[in-house]
């Protein structure tokens, strides 16, 4: 049996769910529903490779690449997660003239920290 | 299966749609970290459009470097500079609009040169009828390199290769100087370091299980780049992917700990000193520089291995620099040049 | 012929957990929920799709394919580990910087809205920061 129309429309049907999951690194609304949004589209990219050297009759070339890419992805979305969680944590205690950036000018400051939020957990029981 | 049925216009249509919103949504965002994260993903794309391609090994590197490692270092330098930015400054408004004009030219002129490209895959266009050839005929029995991409990368066009290294040296001596530029008492300008005791250890967990093989993937990466895809620079985009995951993981001391910033910058250097060393050594045995041929007498192989063994020393080359260029990057960028207090 | 079976069988399951899980990141209505649909779905639904890869690849027998599927097998593993990891940073993110959850608003007798005049993210705490 000749499975390659098979794995052609496995291959378009994919591309598909990648275009309806770009919705959410269009639409947001918070940065953290784009890093969802990269790390599902990285995965079925990773699925993808696979496909597309299947079709072509080359998946040995293709494996190596498909390895790098479905361990650096993992990196991507931790890097994407932790930087992030930084910009959660309180700023520097005392700001000081010395942290405005010596090319950005006299007039700029530095951000502050979101004000804390009620704690999600005690919502909850309301 | 032949190479025109593998060109899908499906696939071609969609990653295209899918690439051009990605690039209006990264240029259209307000926040740096979003549009850093829609860059990602173009770069997901266009990874998937070279495998596609066949270009195998410009996608090894696209996946290595675009997708991960130019996604952290994007993320990285917007979560930096993120609290200095203020919006809606009138002095930007006018650069930007003259940056605007300046690419809609660009764009233009680029659009209007693509008609003179050849077209896909085409035998008679002239980058395939002079140069290629010879490459691909001869390439195996000169070098004994099976893949003609790394013989022509580090052999044929060896000195490119060298100023490539050259210049991710370069990047990483920038990114020292325009970070490492306040006294150590004011360098304190980002967040203090999560107190996170207990959260990570899920992370640490899979860390722990993937950065072993992700080295010995790179190491198998870089000597194997004469039979497949892969080489120096991906090998060692991998290699310094994984000091970058300890470090997320853990955190910076913890990384600085297993590879400290001495080692880093003697590799940077190293790298391309040996590049640049086996050039000067066959040029002190007689032949041009870069010339591997020279080396056979010394090894005591023939004059086609020793071209082989010579590609196979530039590439530990270009892996040294490009790992140690890597984690150098990240370390300046994760701790905002003091390497004291980072992710 | 029971190999090509098994494959279209693992890959046709798997196209069903991509659509499931492409289905809840776009119609969930919070973060939390979001991750959840892609943590499950898209693990599950990568595995199937290599596992059917690494099938039809054996199916023709010899030591480079093996070579090839144990690879593949290489990968659905670290892809095992790898995925649920990412997804557990990214909720880990999210819950740290405080991202609104939905609850279905209450009525002032004490009874749960109705599905059609739901709110999402009932009183919304959106920092700026949220946004990049």
């Amino acid at each position: 049996m000749n499975l390659e129309p098979f794995f052609i429309a496995m291959a378009v049907a994919i591309l598909f769910l990648m275009l309806c999951n770009l919705y959410r690194v269009v639409a947001g609304p918070t940065v953290i529903d784009r890093m969802l949004g990269m790390n599902v589209i990285g995965t079925k990219t990773t699925v993808l490779i696979v496909l597309i050297g299947i079709i072509d009759g080359r998946v040995a070339l293709f494996i190596d690449i498909t390895l790098a890419y479905a361990l650096l992805n993992f990196i991507t979305t931790i890097a994407a997660a932790r930087f992030y969680q930084r910009l959660a944590q309180p700023a520097p205690p005392e700001p000081r003239e010395s942290m405005v950036a010596p090319s950005a000018g006299p007039e700029v400051k530095v951000v502050d920290a979101p004000p804390a939020a009620p704690d999600p957990v005690r919502k909850e029981t309301r | 299966m032949t190479w025109d049925a593998s060109l899908l216009w499906q696939f071609d249509i969609l990653i295209l749609l899918m690439m051009v919103i990605c690039a209006v949504t990264a240029l259209a965002l307000e926040g740096l970290l979003s549009s850093a994260i829609a860059t990602g993903v173009y770069s997901f794309l266009i990874c998937l459009m070279w495998t596609h391609m066949m270009a195998v090994d410009v996608a090894f590197t696209e996946a290595a470097v675009g997708a991960a490692i130019s996604t952290v270092i994007f993320l990285g330098t917007a979560q930096y500079i993120s609290r200095w930015i203020k919006k809606d400054r009138p002095k930007e408004q006018g650069i930007k609009q003259l940056t605007l004009v300046i690419a809609m030219i660009c764009a233009g002129m680029m659009l209007a040169a693509t008609r003179d490209l050849p077209d896909w895959a085409d035998t008679a266009s002239p980058a395939s009828t002079h140069l290629s050839p010879g490459y691909i005929e001869q390439g195996y029995f000169e070098t004994a390199t099976p893949n003609v991409v790394t013989a022509v990368l580090a052999d044929y066009r060896s000195y490119d290769t060298m100023f490539e290294v050259v210049v991710v040296f370069a990047a990483a001596l920038v990114v020292m100087v325009l970070l490492r530029h306040t006294s150590h008492k004011h360098r304190k300008v980002l967040h203090l370091r999560p107190k996170r005791e207990g959260r990570d250890t899920v992370l640490r967990g899979a860390a722990q299980s993937i950065i072993p093989v992700m080295q010995i993937f790179a190491l198998y990466v870089l000597f194997h780049g004469h039979y497949s895809p892969g080489g120096g620079f991906q090998g060692g985009v991998i290699f310094g992917a994984s000091f970058i995951l300890l470090a997320l993981c853990y955190n910076l001391k913890f990384s600085m700990n297993r590879f400290k910033e001495h080692a880093v910058l003697w590799c940077c250097a190293g790298g391309v000193l040996l590049y640049a060393g086996i050039g000067a050594a066959c040029l002190s045995l007689g032949m041009n520089f870069l010339g591997y041929g020279a080396l056979a007498d010394g090894l005591g192989v023939s004059v086609v291995m020793a071209r082989s063994h010579g590609i196979l020393a530039v590439e530990i080359g270009v892996g040294i620099t490009v790992m140690a260029v890597m984690v150098s990057l990240y370390y300046d960028l994760a701790s905002g040049g003091d390497l004291e207090d980072g992710l | 012929m029971i190999i090509d079976i098994l494959v279209i069988t693992a890959m046709l399951t798997g196209l069903l957990f991509f659509v499931a899980t492409t289905v809840g990141i776009i119609r969930f209505p919070d973060f939390y929920s979001r991750v959840h649909a892609a943590g499950k779905g898209d693990t599950l639904s990568t595995t199937l799709f290599l596992g059917g890869a690494i099938l039809f690849i054996l199916g023709d027998f010899s030591g480079d394919t093996l070579l090839t599927a144990g690879k593949l097998l290489l990968i659905v593993f670290y892809i095992f580990i790898a995925s649920p990891t990412a997804t557990h940073a990214i909720i880990d993110a999210g819950y740290e910087f405080r991202v609104p959850y939905w609850t279905r608003p209450i009525k002032d007798n004490g009874t749960q809205g109705d599905e059609e005049n739901e709110e999402t993210l009932d009183n919304g705490f959106y920092p700026e920061d949220l946004k990049g």
